[in-house]
C-alpha cells in the first residue's frame, strides 16, 4: 500500500528499474536510478542532522536534480520548500526563517544567493550541491560526494501524516504564508488525478510550472504513482512557445499541463503547425480563467486532444475539474470549473456558512483528503481556513473555506465568480493585494497608497498601483519600485505605478479602488484606440 | 552596437533597473532577466527599432538566449 509519496518511486523501481522515470535537456533518470540517488541523498541529509519534521529548502533551477532532492528529502523523513530562484532575497529569507530551514539543496549557480542568505542571518548548515575546497569545512556537499554516500537512508516510523512538503504563497498582511501538505493529502491528489486523467505507465507528462507552485505535484507525484515519465521543462522553454513546441514534439509528450497564459502564448506563438504534437492526448490547464477564444484556438491545432480545467486553491490541490466540450460546442461564456472530483465533498455556502440553493451564488467549502495540514506557525489563519460542519454523514467535518464565490447550476456544475477576499490571479500566480499595498506603504516617503488588479486582454489580471507622497519627498517611480522588487517576486510587482496627488475617496472616507481600477481601464482603452 | 540598445531596453522597460549593464553572453532566459512577457515586449521592440519582422516560429532559445544570439539572429535577417 502506498502510503508516503516517495513509496510511489520506489514501487516502480522495484518492478521496472528501466523506465524513464524524469528526462531534462535530452538526459534521463531511470525509476532504478531516481530510486538509488534518493536515497542517497536521504543518506547524506540524516546524516547531517537532518530528523523526521524538519524543513529542507530547494534552491536551484529544473532539471533533473528536482525529482531527487524533492523525494530524498522527503525520504529523509522531511518536508521539502521549494523556493523561487527568481524571489528577491529578502523574501527567501523570510522564508527560510519562517520555517527554520537549516538544510539546503542547491547548485553553484545560486552561490551568490546563498551566501547573501547566511549573511542575513539564515544559519545552513548543508548545502547539498555545493563544492567546498578540499580540507576546508563548511556547509557545502558536492552531489558527486552525495551519489558515492555509503548506504540509502530511510526514516523510521514515518507515516502518512508526515509533513511532504510546504509551498509558500502572498500573504495579505505582506509575510508569505506557508501552505503544509502531508503525504496523505499529497497523494491522495496525486491518486485521484492519476485515476481521473487515465496516466498510465507509458505517458510522458510534462512538468511546466515552478515548484513552487502546485501545479508541480500534479506532474511528479501523480505521474510517478502511474508509473510515467516526467518531462521536466527549463525555465527558458516556459518563455519561448516555439521552442516549447519543438520540446513537446522531440519528447512525444502526451499530457500538457500548464497555466492558461503559457497555452495561449504557445498557440499564438508556437508555430504549432510545424511540430507533429500527435502523442499529445490530454491538455489540463488552471490557475485561473482561461478565454474561450484562445482555448478554441488551441483546440483547433490540437484536434486529437482532449481539454480539462483543473480548480482548486493550493490548500486542497485540485477539487474540481471540467471536460470541456468539442469545439463546435463551446460558447464564448467563461468556462466552468466543474464538478468535484471523485473524493470530495462541496458546499456552497452563504456569509452565515449555511448551504444555498442551486443558482445561488456563495463561498465554495471543500471537505477532501487532499486538504492542508494547515498553515505553517499560523493558528490564526488556521482559524479563518477550516470549518466544522455536517457533512454527509453523520458526523461533523472539517471543510476548508476557499474565499472563493462560485455559481452552482441545477446540474451541479460550478462557475467561478472571483474572490471574497482582495486575492487576484495573474499569469497564473496568486497574490494578494493588500500584501503589495502594504509593502509599498512601509516605503518611509510613502503616505498612502492603494493596489488594484485590472483585467488585460489575454484574460489574466494585471497589478496597478497609485501612491501619494510626503510633501517634498524625493522619490521617483523607479525608486518605488526597486523597494518593492526588494520584498516582492516579480510576478507580484505593479505594472504601473503613478504618483499621484490624492486618492479618490467613496462616501465613507474609504479609498476608492473600484473608481481606480476603472480610469485605468478607460486609460487602457484609450491608448488601444490611440494604436489603431 | 545593437547588443548595447537591447541591452539598454531590458534594463530599462523589461527590468526597471536603467543602470544594470547586461553583458552580451548572459543567459536572458534563464536567468530571468526576461519572463515571458518579456519576450513578447522584446520582440515587438526589435521589430519597431530595426524595421524587420519576426516570425514567431524564429522566436526561439537558439535565437534569443543571449544579446550575442539576438544580434547574429538580426544580421541573418537583413540581406
Amino acid at each position: 500500500m502506498l502510503y508516503l509519496l516517495h513509496g510511489a518511486i520506489e514501487r516502480v523501481a522495484e518492478r521496472a528499474p528501466e523506465r524513464d522515470a524524469v528526462r531534462f535537456a535530452g538526459s534521463a533518470l531511470t525509476y532504478g536510478e531516481l530510486a538509488l540517488r534518493v536515497g542517497r541523498l536521504a543518506y547524506v541529509l540524516k546524516d547531517r542532522g537532518v530528523a523526521r519534521g524538519d524543513r529542507v529548502g530547494i534552491l536551484a533551477g529544473k532539471g533533473l536534480h528536482s525529482a531527487v532532492a524533492m523525494h530524498g528529502i522527503m525520504k529523509a523523513g522531511a518536508a521539502y520548500v521549494p523556493l523561487d530562484p527568481m524571489a528577491p532575497l529578502d523574501r527567501l529569507v523570510m522564508i527560510a526563517k519562517d520555517c527554520d530551514i537549516r538544510h539546503l539543496v542547491s547548485e553553484p549557480a545560486r552561490s551568490t544567493t546563498v551566501r547573501a542568505m547566511i549573511d542575513a542571518g539564515v544559519t545552513l548548515d548543508t548545502v547539498v550541491g555545493f563544492e567546498e575546497p578540499a580540507g576546508a569545512p563548511g556547509p557545502g556537499v558536492s552531489w558527486e560526494e552525495v551519489n558515492s554516500a555509503p548506504g540509502m537512508g530511510d526514516v523510521a516510523g514515518a507515516t502518512e501524516l508526515d509533513l511532504a512538503y510546504i509551498l509558500y504563497t502572498s500573504g495579505s498582511t505582506g509575510v508569505p504564508k506557508g501552505v503544509v501538505h502531508t503525504h496523505r493529502s499529497a497523494l491522495a491528489f496525486a491518486e485521484v488525478a492519476a485515476d481521473t486523467y487515465g496516466l498510465c505507465a507509458e505517458d510522458r507528462v510534462t512538468n511546466h510550472a515552478p515548484l513552487h507552485f502546485d501545479l508541480s505535484t500534479l506532474d511528479y507525484f501523480a505521474t510517478a504513482v502511474a508509473g510515467g515519465t516526467t518531462i521536466v521543462v527549463s525555465e527558458a522553454h516556459t518563455r519561448i512557445p516555439a521552442s516549447l513546441a519543438q520540446l513537446l514534439s522531440d519528447e512525444r509528450v502526451s499530457v500538457l499541463y500548464a497555466v492558461p497564459l503559457a497555452l495561449t502564448q504557445l498557440v499564438l506563438n508556437g508555430a504549432l503547425e510545424r511540430r507533429d504534437l500527435s502523442p499529445l492526448r490530454w491538455v489540463l490547464f488552471g490557475g485561473e480563467p482561461f478565454p474561450p477564444k484562445h482555448l478554441k484556438s488551441l483546440m483547433r491545432a490540437l484536434p486529437q486532444a482532449r481539454f480539462s480545467n483543473v480548480y482548486g486553491p493550493t490548500e486542497v490541490n485540485g477539487v474540481t475539474h471540467w471536460d470541456v466540450p468539442p469545439v463546435e460546442a463551446l460558447s464564448d461564456e467563461p468556462l466552468p470549473i466543474g464538478r468535484p472530483f471523485a473524493n470530495v465533498e462541496l458546499m456552497v455556502v452563504d456569509e452565515h456558512g449555511d448551504r444555498v440553493l442551486p443558482g445561488t451564488p456563495g463561498e465554495l467549502w471543500a471537505r477532501t483528503p487532499t486538504m492542508m495540514q494547515g498553515y505553517w506557525n499560523r493558528p490564526d489563519l488556521d482559524a479563518l481556513a477550516f470549518a466544522e460542519k455536517p457533512g454527509i454523514g453523520p458526523r461533523q467535518s472539517v471543510f476548508h473555506r476557499t474565499g472563493d464565490l462560485v455559481l452552482s447550476d441545477a446540474d451541479g456544475v460550478l462557475q467561478f465568480l472571483g474572490r471574497k477576499d482582495r486575492q487576484i490571479k495573474t499569469r497564473g500566480y496568486r497574490v494578494e493585494l493588500d500584501e503589495v499595498e502594504s509593502v509599498l506603504l512601509a516605503h518611509p516617503a510613502v503616505e498612502a497608497g492603494a493596489v488594484y488588479g485590472v483585467p488585460d486582454t489575454m484574460g489574466s489580471t494585471i497589478i496597478e498601483a497609485a501612491v501619494v507622497l510626503a510633501p517634498g519627498a524625493p522619490v521617483s517611480v523607479p525608486d518605488l519600485m526597486a523597494h518593492a522588487a526588494k520584498l516582492l517576486p516579480r510576478y507580484a510587482l505593479p505594472e504601473h505605478l503613478s504618483i499621484v496627488d490624492g486618492l479618490p475617496r467613496t462616501s465613507t472616507d474609504k479609498v476608492d479602488r473600484t473608481a481606480l481600477r476603472a480610469q485605468a481601464i478607460s486609460r487602457r482603452n484609450r491608448a488601444m484606440a490611440d494604436r489603431t | 552596437m545593437t547588443h548595447n540598445a537591447i541591452g539598454q531596453f531590458i534594463a530599462t522597460d523589461l527590468l526597471s533597473q536603467p543602470n544594470r549593464i547586461i553583458a552580451e553572453d548572459d543567459d536572458l532566459l534563464t536567468g530571468g532577466l526576461v519572463d515571458s512577457m518579456g519576450i513578447m515586449a522584446l520582440v515587438f521592440f526589435l521589430e519597431q527599432r530595426f524595421n524587420v519582422q519576426i516570425a514567431p516560429g524564429d522566436v526561439t532559445i537558439e535565437n534569443f538566449g543571449t544579446l550575442r544570439a539576438i544580434e547574429h539572429y538580426l544580421a541573418s535577417l537583413t540581406p
